[in-house]
């Protein structure tokens, strides 16, 4: 796994509660994939609201994303964009046969790739969880094709309401050689923001 | 400390919160979730600014002109007018604003921002002459000055030109 960074800015060691719940994700995505993928947490991100977009992988074109929301007594949301290549390359290691473009999918497709972000938000935010000391529970996955700007820039709404940088957690999943990378996005809510960083706080303070 | 007017190119990305000013030959792009994109222009002169406005209103709180429908108006006629145009001839075109979460309840802030973006055009006087707002899509939208349109793509959907 590589070394996840994260904005000098900050001085909260956010990849104590980011990095156990990408380990819980990859885990499970290992057994559901039969070891096929993996995951890396790429960067915990502070940063300007002018520079979301480039967290994005280069380009706009549209992506297949999974987004699922997390409900609970506080609200999130993960985001995992998909291009063309790695959707097909995933579903078809699931599938264990060849498929076709979005537009030929059928339900079986689909449940595969909901399944997916089921099995990613279960495992991140069970882990999470247990750092937070709250239940975290992820909503059904909702699976759409649109610009992966528009739907980041949705999610991080809430906490430019309360300023002008925002955080998010991006996580690399990559899998058969090269021909699955996939970007996953977990965006906080202010208020779960705030749970995170308490958590944090107090485990910093049981260590001592 | 960045400027609250982007450096334009000949194609110029303009993100959240942010402005830039476009003239002959060169486009202004943005990618709008529930975000508004307001164009200003003066199409005699082939000049617009083009504004990714995030939040109806800024409450007094510092952060880019951008971000605030009440902070990014008069900074895009002001802005328009040093550029050359005639904030007369100023019209308005706006995007965006969709629910891209299809999420229920009292905050839709697509709907709070093109609300108070049109009510700025109401207190500066400036004609709205177009507008495609709302739905669940995002839009990756180009706006040309030489020709004051602005080019709406939504996943799936024909290409709107208004």
């Amino acid at each position: 796994m590589n070394s996840p960074t994260s904005s000098a800015s900050s001085c909260i060691p956010w990849e104590r509660i980011f990095e156990p719940a990408t380990q819980s994700a990859s885990v499970a995505l290992g057994k559901w994939t039969r070891g096929r993928i993996s995951l890396s947490l790429d960067e915990v991100r502070e940063t300007s609201l002018d520079e979301v977009a480039a967290s994005l992988p280069p380009g706009d074109e549209p992506v297949t994303m999974v987004i699922v929301g997390v409900s609970g007594e506080v609200s999130g949301q993960l985001i995992l964009t998909f291009d063309d290549r790695s959707v097909g390359e995933l579903i078809a290691v699931l599938l264990n046969r060849q498929v076709g473009p979005s537009e030929t999918w059928g339900e079986l497709e689909m449940s595969a790739l909901a399944e997916t972000g089921n099995i990613f938000g279960s495992a991140y935010l069970n882990a999470m969880s247990q750092c937070a000391g709250r239940r975290l529970l992820p909503s059904p996955p909702v699976i759409v094709r649109d610009y992966a700007a528009g739907a980041l820039e949705q999610a991080v709404m809430m906490q430019a309401l309360d300023s002008d940088e925002v955080l998010f957690c991006r996580t690399c999943l990559a899998g058969s050689g090269n021909a699955i990378n996939v970007t996953a996005f977990f965006v906080p809510t202010v208020e779960m923001l705030a749970l995170l960083r308490d958590s944090l706080s107090d485990a910093h303070l049981a260590a001592r | 400390m960045t400027s609250a007017v982007l450096a334009v190119e000949r194609e110029t990305n303009v993100g959240m919160g942010q402005i830039a000013v476009v003239g002959r030959d060169q486009v202004a792009r943005s990618v709008l979730g529930s975000c508004i994109g307001v164009v200003l222009y003066d199409e005699r002169r082939c000049l617009g600014a083009f504004a990714h406005v995030v939040l109806p209103a800024s409450g007094g709180r510092a952060g880019s002109p951008g971000k605030f429908a009440d902070t990014a108006v008069p900074f895009m006629l002001e802005a328009l007018r040093k550029a050359g145009a005639d904030p007369k001839s100023v019209l308005a075109k706006i995007t965006g604003g969709s629910n891209m979460f299809s999420a229920d309840g009292p905050f839709q802030i697509g709907k709070q921002n093109a609300d108070a973006v049109r009510a700025q055009f109401k207190a500066a006087n400036i004609r709205l002459v177009a507008e495609h707002l709302g739905g669940t899509s995002g839009r990756r939208v180009t706006f040309h000055p030489d020709t004051a349109l602005l080019e709406i793509e939504c996943v799936g959907q024909q290409v709107v030109v208004i």
